[in-house]
């Protein structure tokens, strides 16, 4: 069986895209460019559903816009959890993933960003820092939720099922 | 493998697969033992799955009861424990039946591997102490001679005049037997040699050739052994089989086409503390003779092997090369040779 | 007069043997093809003076020979008693079958020799033998199996029986088996390699047997991985392979079955390694590798990334190379045996995933053609005896009485020799 694909092919048609990236909307309390939404299984929950059992392929083959925010999600999920360690506090976790969040980070089209092949580049400023802004939203909202899945049944360490999770990657690739 | 072991190794293992599983489970199994033995274990009532039957059958049982009370001496050998007794009625189409309840066992036993194992090694031993009841006659048969022998002070390597004492025939396999014969001063055990396969037959003859040599040579201590290739040796000839046979008459189309291996024991091997011992390896001669005439097949085999190695290697070294004229020759620069005519 | 001795089944794998009695349910004996013999540690070896020798060289060795000849030969060591034995000095181990046929037949012979006297406890020359071999053995490799049994062992009949037609017989004790052919697809997993083997009325369809290079051992050595990638205080293989045969099952879809881990924290277990004077004790988690472990033969790529194809696709390939007259019989019994097949739920999930291949290729041909199908019946065979699956199929038919009927004896070796093993009559079904 091939990796699972996102339930959002299809239905992202009429959203909003940079290159062939859809903005596609997510519950969050974050401030960005996402337009609300009252859907109960959004974008996110669907990356941290499909983080554990697609963070064991290799191969993902793209089949529609969402793939790519799954590709996306996944491989920053991947990144937020090698963030944290065993030890972690839930206090610490915050602020260690919120700094991840809010970091300078690397763009479809920058040389540094490692799945150009996948992703076309913003064709100007404006779409440029569109994207931005919703990527940092997108981090913050991910983080959130991870954060909360993580510390799920104790507050004090991570749930070591995920943590260990971090030393797969993904279409081999790490953000 | 130098030796073979005279408890059953299969019968060991599955009795303490049995003794150590914690569920308990239904068992109907077979093992196999040389001389057509047969175990079955089983779990008769499969309601009950901890009350287990072990039962043999042995093709000699009847000549076993005949000249060795088998039964009693069995029953007498395993009746000193708790954990398992005898049935009245043995299993049908087996001889002799033992009944253990696991329940009562895996309580108190387990706490004590020690004692597990001995009750193991006890019960794999079934079919040696089977076979050892006719030579535990003889043996007591000789003691009851030579203590009359001692009182009547008969000189001890006289030869006995009275050839009425008893001997007891058992025929273990197809065509094969054991006679056990007890006098004043020695118990003879001759057993029947028989080659299925001409091979064998050769084999075998010089591995007895061996054995009666051996003792010649250094291994004074053993018991003395004769091998008569055709001829019933005299101890025999009372039995009604042997009556009309010809002595002195060479003929290998005799009808009693088959060897004889004679072992003496001596009252050294009687003596009490190595009696058992004496019974438990005189008792698997037979097999132990055949298994080393197949080794000896067998190891024959692997020379043969390697023989056909080393010759391989010679025709290959004489192949000739590969002939020459086919291969095109080329210049560094690509050009080729040809040959003008 | 060998009506009272059972038939002796053996079956020597590229790992393990099995060693029985016809009409029992389980192998007496399991252990490893291994034998250890005695590392000839002089340099003798090479000059072993050679029976009957008349080389130059070898003549002064050949005076003395019966002196220096000792019981060397029968100094060794089989199965577990092997591994032992090489764990120390003078004793070298070695496996004398290499990917189901046999290398090396001295030590093979050496192999049987012990196997017969020692563990199974029988004169050859009162028993009938049935002995299994992998599909596609020479028949040279037959012959050579003949001379040693009929030869050195005097044995009274033998039978030589593909593993996967035994592996067929055995499923006949299934309930979900109405007609006893021999047709069939014969998934058999070891610990080394998966075969997928097609079977028609008895005979290997040779051309289409596929090989799958994911078996028992990368399993456990997944788990393996997967408990150090967590740190668990001890990730040794012997653990990984007994969390692999006590908690590891096959399940539907595994996104779902991480859910049910989320929901449910009983499905999270925990596994106990004692050392072996029982003083300490770690506790080891068990996660997500509970299912997905075997879940490997259906998404190969999560633990290799050379070979990708999930083993319900090479069964339809496999099937689709045979003679398209025997397909449907192919797909009606596909039969599981060896020990990586006993997942719990491994057939079910095995069946799902062939039936919807097969459907798909229908609802295209339909299309194409405008005809109805007739439909396609998948069904995949699971039944309890799949561990020793060719072994009890072996001792099935080894119960029957005409298998003596069958057997090739003693008689009929010395008229014909050895080339009569060649052929040996099928089972008719009984």
């Amino acid at each position: 069986m091939p990796a699972y694909h996102s339930n959002f092919v299809g239905e992202d048609a009429d959203a909003r895209k940079i290159g062939n990236f859809p903005l596609l909307s997510f519950r969050t309390n974050y401030k960005g460019p996402s337009y609300p939404t009252t859907q109960e299984y959004d974008i996110i929950d669907e990356v941290l559903d499909l983080f554990r059992p697609n963070s064991f392929f290799k191969n993902f083959e793209v089949k529609g816009g969402a793939d790519r925010s799954l590709i996306y999600g996944i491989l920053y999920t991947s990144q937020a959890l090698n963030e944290i360690n065993k030890t972690t506090s839930q206090a610490s976790a915050i602020k260690a993933l919120n700094n991840l969040a809010l970091e300078d980070f690397s763009l479809p089209g920058d040389p540094s960003f490692p799945l150009n092949n996948v992703f076309t580049s913003p064709k100007d400023r404006v779409e440029y820092n569109l994207l931005k802004s919703y990527l940092n939203q997108f981090r913050q909202e991910l983080s959130a939720r991870l954060i909360a899945k993580l510390y799920q049944n104790d507050i004090h360490n991570p749930d070591k099922f995920w943590l260990a999770l971090s030393k797969r990657k993904f279409m081999n690739k790490s953000l | 493998m130098l030796n073979l072991e005279s408890s059953n190794l299969s019968l060991e293992k599955t009795l303490r697969e049995l003794f150590t599983t914690e569920k308990s489970v239904s068992i109907d199994r077979i093992v196999s033992d040389f001389d057509n033995t047969l175990f079955h274990i089983s779990t008769p009532d499969p309601a009950e799955k901890t009350k287990i039957v072990l039962s043999i059958f042995l093709k000699c049982y009847n000549d076993l009861v005949k000249y060795g009370d088998v039964d009693s001496y069995l029953r007498n050998a395993y009746n000193d424990s708790q954990w398992y007794t005898v049935l009245d009625q043995p299993e049908d189409g087996y001889n002799f039946s033992i009944f253990i309840d696991l329940q009562q066992i895996s309580t108190t036993v387990l706490a004590s591997p020690e004692e597990m194992e001995s009750l193991i090694a006890k019960l794999s031993l079934l079919k040696r102490n089977a076979l050892a009841a006719p030579f535990d006659v003889a043996f007591k048969r000789y003691d009851v001679l030579a203590q009359e022998a001692a009182v009547k002070n008969v000189d001890l390597y006289v030869p006995e005049e009275n050839s009425e004492e008893a001997t007891s025939v058992i025929n273990y396999r197809e065509d094969e037997t054991i006679y056990i014969r007890p006098s004043h001063d020695r118990v003879t055990v001759i057993f029947t040699a028989l080659f299925k396969d001409e091979t064998d037959k050769i084999f075998g003859n010089v591995f007895l050739q061996e054995f009666v040599d051996a003792r010649k040579r250094s291994i004074q201590n053993a018991p003395q052994v004769l091998f008569s290739p055709y001829e019933p040796p005299l101890e025999l000839r009372g039995l009604p089989e042997f009556q009309n046979f010809n002595y002195g008459q060479q003929s290998a189309t005799s009808k009693y086409d088959k060897g004889f291996v004679t072992f003496v024991l001596f009252p050294r091997h009687l003596v009490p503390q190595k009696r058992e011992n004496t019974i438990t390896q005189i008792q698997l001669f037979r097999t132990y003779f055949h298994y080393h005439i197949k080794a000896s097949k067998a190891y024959l085999h692997s020379r043969m092997r390697k023989r056909v190695l080393e010759y391989l290697k010679i025709l290959n070294r004489a192949k000739p090369d590969q002939e020459e004229k086919d291969i095109e020759r080329k210049t560094a620069s690509g050009r080729r040779f040809v040959q003008r005519i | 007069m060998a009506s009272t001795n059972p038939a002796v089944i053996m079956g020597d794998g590229t790992g393990l043997t099995k060693l029985g009695f016809a009409g029992n349910d389980a192998p007496s004996f399991v252990f490893p093809t291994a034998i250890a013999s005695r590392s000839t540690t002089s340099g003798k070896s090479s000059a072993q003076p050679v029976f009957g020798g008349n080389a130059g060289s070898t003549t002064s060795a050949n005076n003395n020979l019966a002196s220096k000849r000792g019981m060397e030969d029968l100094d060794f060591y089989i199965g577990d008693e092997a591994l032992k034995a090489a764990n120390g000095p003078n004793y070298s181990l070695s496996y004398p079958i290499k990917h189901g046929q046999i290398e090396n037949w001295d030590h093979m012979e050496r192999f049987w020799e012990n196997s017969i006297f020692k563990y199974l406890r029988c004169e050859p020359e009162d028993h009938y033998f049935l002995m299994t071999e992998p599909p596609l053995n020479p028949p040279e490799n037959r012959e050579n199996v003949a001379e040693i049994m009929f030869e050195s062992f005097n044995c009274a009949g033998l039978y030589i029986a593909v593993q996967a037609v035994l592996a067929l017989a055995a499923s006949w004790t299934s309930s979900k088996v109405q007609d006893r052919s021999l047709t069939g697809t014969v998934i058999d997993s070891g610990d080394g390699v998966t075969h997928v083997i097609p079977v028609a009325e008895g005979y290997v369809i040779g051309s289409a047997i596929k090989n799958i290079p994911i078996a028992g051992r990368d399993i456990t050595m997944f788990i393996q991985q997967m408990l150090r990638e967590r740190g668990e205080l001890d990730s040794s293989l012997r653990t990984a392979e007994k969390i692999k045969q006590e908690f590891s099952y096959v399940c539907p879809d595994i996104v779902k079955e991480f859910r049910k881990f989320d929901n449910d924290s009983e499905k999270f277990a925990q596994f106990i390694v004692e050392n072996e004077s029982k003083t300490s004790k770690k506790i080891i988690d068990v996660g997500y590798e509970r299912f997905l472990a075997p879940e490997i033969f259906f998404s190969p790529e999560i633990a290799n990334s050379d070979f990708l194809t999930p083993l319900p696709v090479i069964v339809d390939q496999v099937i689709q190379q045979s003679p398209i007259d025997v397909r449907k019989g192919l797909y009606k019994n596909i039969v599981l045996s060896g020990g990586s097949t006993m997942f719990k739920d491994f057939g079910r999930r095995l069946q799902r995933d062939i039936r919807d291949i097969v459907k798909e290729r229908i609802t295209d041909s339909e299309k194409l053609s405008h005809a109805k199908s007739s439909g396609v019946d998948v069904n995949v065979i699971s039944h309890r005896r799949q561990r020793n699956a060719v072994w009890f199929g072996g001792s099935l038919l080894a119960q029957t009485s005409e298998f003596k009927a069958y057997c090739h004896t003693k008689a009929d070796y010395d008229e014909y020799g050895p080339n009569i093993v060649r052929n040996f009559s099928l089972f008719s079904v009984p």
